[in-house]
C-alpha cells in the first residue's frame, strides 16, 4: 500500500499543517458561508438587488435614505437599544442571581439546576405562546397573582408603553444558560479566598463585592458581549407575540431587516440595514474590550 | 504522523460522503409507506434520455398526499402525450413552512423549477422579472394548432385572472382561493328570532343584526358577541374600504400606484366599522376575547359568537372540534348608503411556469420543448381526474370554478363559499409596498389600542399609513430611478 508523505517539512510545521487539515471542513464552511457572504453583503448593501436581478449599483444611496429619510428606521433603532441597554444587565443580573442560588449547599442541587435550564430547551414558539397566556390581561397567571396585592390589570402586550419591557421580562424564562456559565464561574473561585476573608471578619455581602464579583468579571464580560450581540437580534419573539405591535412599539431592527429582505425583496436596503446594525456592535464591543482592562480581573494575571 | 494522516484522509473522505455529492447517490433507507398511511405509493417512473421537468409542490415524502402525488406525476410521465413532447417531470415535495423560501431561493439561483406553486398576487412581480413563461402565446399555440386547451374565461374567475395578468399577457393561472367570508351561528340567531331571511346585504343590517346577537350579563358583563367586525380576518381593514367602494390606491398604471389613504372617505369607513355595538366598550369586547386567547380556542367555535369573518380554514376547524350548532356562510355585504360591492378578498396561489429561454445552459430548442412540455403538464393539473385527486387531498378550494362545481356536491357550506368566489378581489401589487396590507395592519395597531388617552384616531392612523408609503415610494424610487412602478 503506498504511503501518504507530507514531505522534508519539520515536525511543528508537520503538526500545523495537520491541524489546520483537520480544522478544514470547519474552515471552508466558515469562509463558504460566513466571510464569503458577509463580504458580498457589502457589496449588496450599494445595489438594488431585487433577488430575481442582476443588481445594480447605486452607491450609498442605501445608507444615506436609512439615515437621514427613514423614519421607520428610527423608529426601529430606538426599540432595538431600549431593548439592549435594559434586557442586558436584567439578564446578566439575573443570571448571576440564579447562579448564587445554585451554588449554595442546598439539597437536590441537581434537580434544581436542571429545572432552571429546562426553559432554554423549549422551542421559541412554544416559549413565545406560553407567555402571550402567561400575559393575557383578563386571565393571564401574572395579572392573577398581581391582582392577589391589589395591582390593577397591565395590558402587558396591548400597551405600547409597556410591551417592550415585557418581552424584557420574558428574559428570565431563559436565565437558566447564563446562570450555568456563571455557575463555572463561581465553583472555580479558590475557597480560600472566602476562608481567609471569614477570618478577617468580612461580610457576606463585602465577600460578594470584594471576591466573587472580581473573579467572575472575565465571565461577565464574555456575557455581556454575546447578551449584546443576541440582544440586537431581537426578532421571534416580537414576530410570534406582538407582529411587532402595538403601534410599532415593539418592531426592532431585526423585524425590519426581515420585512425589506424577505417580504419586499429589497435584499441591497436589507443589507445596508444589517450592515449598520452590525457597524453599532462592532463599536459597542469595542468600546467594551478597551475598558475591559480596568474591571475585568483573570487570575493569576498581574492585574 | 502515518496514523493520524490517514485518520485525517478517512475523516475527509467520510465527511464528503455524508455532505452529498450529487455523484453518489445515498439510498434512503426503505420505508413501507403503505403501512404508514394505508395508501400504495407507486415506484416512480424513470426519465430515460426525456428532458426531465422539475415541479414544485407541497406534498413532501411522509405528508398523506405524497401517494396521490406520485400518482399524478407517474400517469403524466406513462402518458403517449408526455412522451411525445419529449418531457418527463419529477416532483420535489417541499414542507408549507419551507416552500416560499426554497421556492425563491432557486427564482433567484437561476436552478428555478419548471412548474411552482407560488402566491397569485406577487406574479406581476417574477413576470416584470422575466421569469415567467408567458402563457397567453402557449394558448395561442394551442388554438392555431387545434390542441385541447383552456376555456380561460368560462373556467377562471376573471378578478383572479386580472391578478394573474401582466402587460396583457397571462402569466400563471390561480390555482386555489381563499374566501373570507362571515360564518354565522344559526342556533344563536334561532334564540335570537333571527332566520335565513336576515342574512344581511348591507352594512346597515350587519350591524343591526349583531345588535341583536349581542348580550350581557346582569354585571354588564359580555355574555355573547354579535359580531366584532375587527376581529380574525375582519382585521384587515382594505377589505372594509373595497366593500365600502374605497380604493386606497390609484392606479395610474405600469405598476404606479400613489397612496391615498389620508382621506376622510377611508376614515368614516374606520369609523363606522368601529361602531359596531359589540365594540362600543372595548374593554368589555376584550374581556370577552381574552377567554378564548387563553385557551387558544376560536372564538366562533365556542357557540358565544354570532357572526365572524373567517376563511375555509374556519370550516376545517368547526368539522374537527365537531361542533354541537348549526352554522352558514354568507359574503361580506357591500357598504353603507349600499354604495360598493360584496367583497371577498382572496389571497390565493398560482400555479406558473418558469420560462426556460432564461437557462443560458439550455439550446433554444431544448428551452422551447421544455416551455411546450411544462405547458402541457399545467394542462394535465387542470384536468378533472387530476383536480379531483387534488381535492382529496388539499384543504384548498379549487380555482377552476367548473371542476370545483362538480366536486363540492351539495355540502351548504363548501356552496356558500364558492358562491363568495365570484366577489375575490386580490389585493393589488405595489412594486414599493408589495405587502402594504400588513403595513396598513402594523398602522392600524394604533388605532386599536385599549386606552384612549393612547389610541390614535383613524384619520391620524390613515395619516400616518399615507406617510409611510410615500417614504417607501421614495426609498425605491432613489435606488430604482427608471424602475418599474416609479
Amino acid at each position: 500500500m503506498a504511503t501518504f508523505k507530507l514531505g522534508p517539512l519539520k515536525r511543528k510545521q508537520k503538526e500545523v499543517l495537520l491541524g489546520y487539515a483537520f480544522a478544514s471542513p470547519w474552515l471552508i464552511g466558515f469562509f463558504a458561508f460566513t466571510i464569503i457572504p458577509l463580504l458580498t453583503s457589502i457589496y449588496y448593501s450599494m445595489t438594488n438587488y431585487n433577488t430575481l436581478n442582476q443588481p445594480d449599483f447605486v452607491g450609498f444611496s442605501n445608507y444615506s435614505f436609512l439615515l437621514f429619510n427613514d423614519a421607520i428606521f428610527w423608529k426601529a433603532l430606538g426599540n432595538t437599544l431600549f431593548h439592549v441597554v435594559l434586557a442586558t444587565p436584567f439578564s446578566i443580573v439575573l443570571g448571576i442571581l440564579v447562579a448564587l442560588v445554585l451554588n449554595a449547599p442546598v439539597k437536590g442541587l441537581g434537580i434544581w439546576r436542571t429545572i432552571f435550564y429546562l426553559p432554554n430547551v423549549v422551542s421559541a414558539v412554544a416559549m413565545a405562546l406560553l407567555w402571550v397566556w402567561l400575559f393575557n390581561k383578563d386571565y393571564g397567571l401574572i395579572n392573577q397573582f398581581l391582582g392577589l396585592f391589589g395591582v390593577e390589570s397591565i395590558n402587558w402586550l396591548g400597551d405600547p408603553n409597556i410591551v417592550k419591557v415585557s418581552l424584557i421580562l420574558m428574559g428570565a424564562w431563559g436565565s437558566g444558560i447564563t446562570a450555568l456559565f456563571f455557575l463555572g464561574a463561581l465553583k472555580s473561585i479558590p475557597k480560600d479566598l472566602y476562608e481567609v476573608a471569614a477570618i478577617a471578619g468580612t461580610s457576606k455581602l463585602n465577600q460578594f463585592f470584594k471576591i466573587t464579583l472580581p473573579m467572575i468579571t472575565s465571565t461577565i464580560l464574555f456575557m455581556l458581549i454575546t447578551t449584546i450581540i443576541g440582544a440586537f437580534q431581537m426578532f421571534t419573539l416580537a414576530y410570534i407575540m406582538t407582529s411587532g405591535g402595538p403601534d410599532r412599539a415593539s418592531y426592532y431592527l431585526g423585524y425590519y431587516l426581515f420585512d425589506k429582505g424577505i417580504m419586499e425583496k429589497q435584499m441591497g436596503y436589507a443589507s445596508a440595514i444589517s450592515w449598520i446594525m452590525f457597524s453599532m456592535v462592532l463599536l459597542i464591543i469595542y468600546v467594551i474590550f478597551r475598558t475591559s482592562k480596568k474591571w475585568v480581573f483573570y487570575l493569576g494575571s498581574n492585574s | 504522523m502515518k496514523q493520524p494522516t490517514r485518520a485525517y484522509l478517512g475523516v475527509s473522505l467520510l465527511s464528503l460522503l455524508l455532505t452529498g455529492c450529487n455523484w453518489i447517490r445515498l439510498t434512503p433507507p426503505q420505508v413501507n409507506w403503505d403501512n404508514l398511511w394505508g395508501s400504495e405509493v407507486e415506484a416512480i417512473v424513470p426519465c430515460d434520455d426525456r428532458q426531465e421537468l422539475n415541479f414544485y409542490h407541497l406534498f413532501p415524502r411522509g405528508d398523506g398526499g405524497y401517494a396521490t402525488i406520485v400518482r399524478i406525476i407517474n400517469a403524466f410521465n406513462a402518458s403517449p402525450e408526455a412522451s411525445a413532447a419529449g418531457v418527463c417531470v419529477k416532483g420535489n415535495g417541499v414542507n408549507f413552512w419551507d416552500y416560499w423560501s426554497r421556492v425563491d431561493n432557486a427564482l433567484s439561483t437561476n436552478t428555478a423549477p419548471d412548474i411552482f406553486l407560488h402566491q397569485l398576487d406577487e406574479s406581476a412581480f417574477r413576470a416584470k422579472n422575466n421569469q415567467l413563461l408567458n402563457l397567453t402565446d402557449m394558448h395561442a399555440i394551442d388554438v392555431n394548432q387545434s390542441l385541447p386547451t383552456f376555456d380561460f374565461d368560462n373556467d377562471f374567475y376573471p378578478a383572479q385572472l386580472n391578478t394573474a395578468t401582466f402587460e396583457d399577457n397571462l402569466y400563471a393561472l390561480p390555482w386555489s382561493t381563499t374566501v373570507r367570508v362571515v360564518y354565522y351561528n344559526k342556533d344563536l340567531w334561532a334564540q335570537a328570532g333571527l332566520t335565513e331571511a336576515d342574512i344581511p346585504t348591507t352594512w346597515d343590517e350587519l350591524k343591526q343584526v349583531s345588535g341583536t346577537l349581542t348580550t350581557y350579563n346582569q354585571a354588564g358583563g359580555m355574555v355573547n358577541l354579535g359580531m366584532d367586525p375587527f376581529s380574525g380576518e375582519g382585521t384587515h381593514v382594505q377589505q372594509w374600504f373595497w366593500s365600502a367602494g374605497e380604493n386606497p390606491w390609484i392606479d395610474e398604471g405600469d405598476g404606479k400606484f400613489t397612496p391615498n389613504f389620508n382621506r376622510q372617505e377611508l376614515a368614516d369607513v374606520i369609523n363606522e366599522i368601529d361602531s359596531f355595538p359589540g365594540r362600543v366598550d372595548r374593554t368589555k369586547l376584550q374581556q370577552f376575547f381574552s377567554q378564548f386567547q387563553v385557551t387558544g380556542q376560536d372564538p366562533f367555535v365556542s357557540g358565544k359568537v354570532g357572526m365572524q369573518i373567517s376563511t375555509e380554514g374556519l370550516y376545517s376547524t368547526l368539522r374537527q372540534a365537531n361542533v354541537n350548532f348549526n352554522y352558514g356562510v354568507f359574503t361580506l355585504p357591500k357598504g353603507p348608503n349600499n354604495e360598493g360591492d360584496p367583497v371577498n378578498w382572496s389571497s390565493s396561489f398560482s400555479i406558473e411556469l418558469f420560462d426556460n429561454l432564461r437557462r443560458t445552459s439550455l439550446t433554444t430548442e431544448v428551452a422551447n420543448l421544455r416551455n411546450r412540455g411544462s405547458w402541457l403538464f399545467l394542462k394535465y393539473l387542470f384536468s378533472f381526474d387530476v383536480q379531483a385527486q387534488f381535492y382529496a387531498i388539499a384543504p384548498f378550494l379549487l380555482s377552476h370554478r367548473q371542476h370545483l362545481a362538480s366536486l363540492i356536491g351539495d355540502d351548504e357550506i363548501l356552496l356558500g363559499l364558492a358562491e363568495s368566489i365570484q366577489y375575490s378581489r386580490e389585493k393589488e401589487y405595489v412594486p414599493y409596498a408589495p405587502k402594504w396590507h400588513s403595513d396598513l395592519f402594523q398602522e392600524m395597531g394604533g388605532f386599536f389600542i385599549i386606552d384612549l388617552a393612547t389610541r390614535r384616531p383613524a384619520s391620524e392612523v390613515l395619516q400616518r399609513m399615507q406617510n409611510f408609503m410615500i417614504s417607501k415610494r421614495t426609498q425605491y424610487c432613489t435606488t430604482n430611478v427608471n424602475g418599474w412602478g416609479c
